[in-house]
C-alpha cells in the first residue's frame, strides 16, 4: 500500500492503518530498534509504541515521508527506553555506537561555545550534505540505523577491518568540522 | 565522561534531514534486492544447467546412431560429418561390380523417390553453426530432429550451402553448379533454383535425398558442406 493511502486510513481513524504500517515498515522500526536495545521484548515495545505514536500523532500530522517519520519515531522512543533501562539492563547496541561517537567529541581546549541539540542537528545536515553520497549513506546506516560493521562490510564485500576504518575516517571528519566551528558539545 | 557528549550528539542525529534517512533505509532495501536478484540469477544459471544435462545426451544418442560416420559437435550444436569414407568405397568398386551397383542404384532411387518428403520441422530455438572444414558436413538442428524422428522412411529435401575453406560459395558460382552436376552424376537428386522476389535474385542449391544419403553424403574432399531443412533457407 502506498504512503498516502495509510496516512489517509489514520486520518479516518481506520484500525487496519496500523496492520497495513507494520506490514510494509514493521521490519524497518525493529531493526532501528534493535540496533539500539538489543533486547527482543524491549524492541517489541519501542515498535509498539511507535504504531501508538503514529495513530495518536496523525491526525494533525500529515509527514511527507512516512517511512523517515516512523524511523524517528522508534529511534526516538528507543533511545528513551534506553536511558530509562540502562542502569538496570546491559544494551549492546547503543553504548557501542556511543562509544564509537566518543572519538567526534572535539577537544574542550579548541572550543568557544557549547551547541544546543537543535544547532548540532543542523550542524550535521550541512556536515552530512558535504559528504559524498556514498560516505553519507555509510554514516547514516552505522550511527543512525545503528547497523553492525560487520554487516555492513559483508554487504559492501569489504574486510571488517577495512568498513572500521572507513567508519573512524568518517569520525574524524565530524570532529574536525567541529572543531573548525568551534564548537563544543 | 564523554559518554554525555556522545549521546547528545547521537540524540541530535535522531532529527537530521528525512531525506537522509530514506537514502540510507532505500540503499539498504536496494542491496538486499540485488542480493535477490543474484541468487535468483543463480538458482536460473542452475535451472539451465540441469536442462543441458539432460538435453546434451540427448544430442549425443542421435549422434551415436550414426557413430561410424558422425562426429557430434556440442560446442556449435551440429554434427560434423565426415563424407569421405563413402566416396572412397565408391572408388575401389571394380567395373563389373560398378554395373551391378548402377543396377542396384537405379533400382534403388526408384523405390526412394516413392517416399514422402519432408522440408519443414518445427523447432523453436536457435542455433549457432560454425562454417564446415573442407571434407565435412554439418546438419541443421531442426533437420538433425526430423532425422532423428523420421531416420529413413523419408526424403529430405534439404538446401546445401558449399564451404571451401570455411567460405561459403555463392550458390550461383561456377563451383556450386560443377558440385550440382557432379552430384547428379552418381545418382543424387539435385537441382539449382532460382527465383526472383521482386527485389531480388534467390539462388538455392537443392537436394532431396535419403538419411543415409546425407549421413554418407559423398562430397568434394576439397569442400565444407552445410545441409538446412528446405523451408529454413529458402522460405
Amino acid at each position: 500500500m502506498e504512503d498516502l493511502q495509510i496516512i489517509d486510513l489514520y486520518n479516518h481513524r481506520d484500525e487496519n492503518a496500523i496492520s497495513e504500517t507494520a506490514k510494509k515498515y514493521g521490519a524497518f522500526c525493529q531493526s532501528i530498534a534493535f540496533n539500539i536495545l538489543t533486547i527482543a521484548e524491549d524492541v517489541e515495545e519501542c515498535v509498539n509504541d511507535t504504531y501508538l505514536q503514529a495513530w495518536n500523532s496523525i491526525p494533525p500530522q500529515q509527514p511527507a515521508r512516512f517511512g523517515a517519520w516512523l524511523g524517528k519515531v522508534t529511534r526516538n522512543i528507543a533511545i528513551n527506553l534506553w536511558n530509562k533501562n540502562h542502569r538496570k539492563k546491559r544494551y549492546a547496541g547503543m553504548e557501542q555506537l556511543l562509544s564509537e561517537l566518543e572519538d567526534c567529541i572535539p577537544s574542550p581546549i579548541t572550543v568557544e561555545h557549547e551547541i544546543e541539540e537543535m544547532e548540532l542537528t543542523e550542524f550535521l545536515n550541512t556536515w552530512l550534505a558535504s559528504l559524498p553520497k556514498a560516505d553519507r549513506i555509510l554514516f547514516m546506516r552505522r550511527y543512525w540505523n545503528g547497523e553492525g560493521v560487520k554487516d555492513l562490510a559483508k554487504e559492501y564485500r569489504i574486510m571488517p577491518r577495512d568498513m572500521a576504518k572507513r567508519m573512524y575516517r568518517l569520525r574524524q571528519s565530524l570532529k574536525s568540522a567541529l572543531e573548525k566551528e568551534d564548537y563544543s558539545l | 565522561m564523554k559518554e554525555k557528549e556522545a549521546r547528545k550528539l547521537y540524540n541530535s542525529m535522531t532529527n537530521v534531514k528525512e531525506h537522509y534517512i530514506e537514502e540510507a533505509w532505500k540503499e539498504k532495501a536496494k542491496r538486499k534486492h540485488s542480493i535477490w536478484i543474484k541468487w535468483g540469477m543463480a538458482v536460473a544459471c542452475l535451472f539451465f544447467c540441469v536442462i543441458a544435462v539432460f538435453e546434451i545426451p540427448n544430442i549425443f544418442n542421435f549422434a551415436s546412431v550414426n557413430d561410424d560416420y558422425v562426429d557430434a559437435g556440442i560446442e556449435d550444436a551440429s554434427l560434423d560429418g565426415n563424407p569421405n569414407d563413402y566416396g572412397t568405397g565408391q572408388r575401389e568398386q571394380s567395373d563389373g561390380d560398378m554395373e551391378i551397383a548402377e543396377q542396384d542404384q537405379a533400382a534403388q532411387k526408384q523405390e526412394t523417390e516413392s517416399l514422402p518428403e519432408v522440408s519443414a520441422y518445427a523447432y523453436e530455438g536457435e542455433a549457432c553453426y560454425k562454417s564446415p572444414n573442407n571434407g565435412h558436413c554439418i546438419y541443421s538442428i531442426p533437420l538433425q530432429r526430423a532425422m532423428g524422428e523420421y531416420g529413413d522412411a523419408v526424403l529430405y529435401k534439404v538446401v546445401v550451402d558449399v564451404f571451401s575453406d570455411n567460405n561459403m560459395f555463392e550458390s550461383n558460382s561456377e563451383a556450386v553448379k560443377d558440385e550440382i552436376e557432379r552430384l547428379a552424376g552418381i545418382n543424387y537428386t539435385v537441382d539449382f533454383e532460382h527465383y526472383n522476389d521482386g527485389t531480388m535474385d534467390h539462388d538455392y542449391f537443392v537436394l532431396c535425398g535419403t538419411e543415409e544419403q546425407l549421413i554418407n553424403f559423398a562430397g568434394n574432399d576439397n569442400y565444407g558442406y552445410m545441409f538446412w531443412l528446405y523451408d529454413e533457407r529458402a522460405k
